[in-house]
């Protein structure tokens, strides 16, 4: 397997990791040797979670991101710009070389009129439109969130919107960082990491092993629970939480060493079962969250 | 049945025998004497690999015969892996354990729920694929020509 060369970089800098990739992208900026990319930020169907999510980094925060690594030309919640003008500086963006950010899933029903994002010279531009005229183009397509790389719950059964993810949309290589929503730090580490390199190596669901290399099991605090099968009957119980429908199993991610909020918590160390948020068959394959 | 008891004491008589010998071997200073106890120890691993041959015979003359239990589909309704249940499954008439694999958590995976019969679901998931073998089969479906 490729990952053996992630082992000790991922359990090592546990939450830094992030930190380091991004402080190793702002020095090779000063220096001159890599220019600041443009970012687009493009959200679909989706609830916004993610950039939320992005708000509350603080390793480096997001303030310090969008100063000294990226120009982050257009985003529907986060740019001051509004209306045409906001969808100008998209047209021009794309003109140049730029990283796309696809948030939220993307809405194909009725040619994508369920989800309108702009309106320029009285026309409605839908996401899908604008993801497609920028997919393309971009050098990297990041999905941020289960939604933009897998479906996830816009694309939910019974999927009145007939969402698709961006791979589906521009059938191009995307860089999928899922997560529901996606952590900070998988953000700005993978954005940091493309900044000084030419790609990321990915496994074949396009994550980023980085950050996706082990799943929740692997390194469980309960872990031993589970092996000795010392099992919780009931949530609040500090044991495995396998009998009540945990998928740590089968969910990639790094949250038991890298934690949310600020590396305050996360599911399991609050006594909820993992429900597999960042899992590609997140919701419904992932139900029911808790088995009882 | 017996026969099997018969030769697991003979096993552990050939073992204990093989643990001394090896202590002797190992305590004595006479070169001889070393010559001496090896040999020993490989006639005891001789008369254990015979014993071991009449085992497995035995055991494998017993495979097909092992009665499988029969679930009927209310029984196997039970079986769903909740509140500490075990979770079964049946494909084809055969029943298996999931109880402790790792992606059936709570005895629920991908959506699909224990204590039923999923051959189609597992026909529509993993066509083509394996992924029966590693599980213990505890029984069939009353019904089924296994
Ligand atoms: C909705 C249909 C199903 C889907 C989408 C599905 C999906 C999957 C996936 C993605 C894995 C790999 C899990 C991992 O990450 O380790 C897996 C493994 C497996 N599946 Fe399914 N599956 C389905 C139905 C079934 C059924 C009906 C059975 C019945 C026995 C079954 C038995 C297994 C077994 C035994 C494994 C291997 C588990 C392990 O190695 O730990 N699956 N399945
Ligand atoms: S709580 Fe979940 S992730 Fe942790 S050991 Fe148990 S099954 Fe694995």
């Amino acid at each position: 397997m490729k990952i053996s060369g992630c082992v000790e970089e991922i359990i090592n800098n546990k939450n830094s990791l992030s930190n380091i990739l991004a402080e190793e992208a702002i020095t090779q900026i000063k220096k001159g040797r890599v220019n600041k990319p443009n970012v687009v930020w493009i959200e679909g169907t989706g609830c916004s979670g993610n950039t939320i999510s992005l708000l509350n980094a603080n390793y480096p925060d997001v303030i310090y991101l969008l100063n000294n690594m990226i120009n982050l030309k257009f985003s529907n919640s986060l740019m001051t710009c509004d209306g045409e003008k906001a969808y100008e500086i998209f047209l021009e963006t794309i003109k140049e070389e730029f990283i796309l950010v696809v948030e939220g899933a993307i809405s194909t029903r009725e040619n994508g009129l369920f989800n309108v994002i702009a309106s320029y010279k009285g026309k409605k531009i839908t996401a899908l439109e604008v993801v497609k005229i920028s997919g393309y183009k971009a050098k990297h397509v990041i999905a941020v969130g289960t939604c933009a790389s897998f479906g996830g719950v816009s694309k939910a059964n019974p999927n009145p919107s007939e969402s698709k993810s961006a791979k589906e949309i521009l059938g191009r290589d995307v860089i999928n960082l899922p997560g529901c929503p996606c952590h900070p730090d998988w953000i700005i580490g993978t954005l940091a990491y493309l900044i000084t390199n030419d790609g990321i190596e990915l496994d074949d669901e396009g994550r980023p092993l980085l950050f996706y290399g082990f799943t929740i099991h692997d390194f469980c605090p309960r872990r031993t629970y589970f092996n000795n099968r010392i099992f919780a009957q009931n949530v609040g119980e500090p044991y495995c939480m396998f009998r009540l429908g945990c998928r740590g199993p089968v969910t990639r991610t790094d949250c038991p060493t890298r934690r949310w909020n600020s590396g305050v918590n996360w599911p399991i160390g609050d006594n909820t079962p993992c429900i597999g948020c960042a899992n590609a068959y997140f919701p419904d394959g992932m139900e029911p969250f808790i088995r009882t | 049945m017996e026969d099997i008891c018969k030769l697991k004491e003979d096993l552990e008589r050939i073992l204990e025998r093989i643990k001394e010998l090896y202590s002797m071997e190992f305590l004595t200073l006479c070169p001889l004497g070393k010559e001496h106890y090896k040999n020993m120890i490989i006639d005891s691993i001789d008369q254990a690999y015979l014993k071991l041959e009449e085992t497995l015979n035995i055991l494998r003359q017993n495979e097909g015969k092992r009665e499988l239990k029969e679930f009927t589909l209310e029984e196997l309704a039970n079986f769903d892996g909740r509140n500490g249940k075990p979770a079964y499954v049946a494909v084809n008439g055969t029943v298996y354990d999931v109880t402790l694999i790792a992606s059936w958590g709570g005895g629920s995976h991908f959506g699909v729920l224990a204590g039923k019969d999923v051959t189609e679901e597992y026909n529509k998931c993993h066509e083509n694929e394996n992924k029966l073998s590693k599980l213990e089969v505890v029984g069939k479906l009353k019904g089924s020509n296994l």
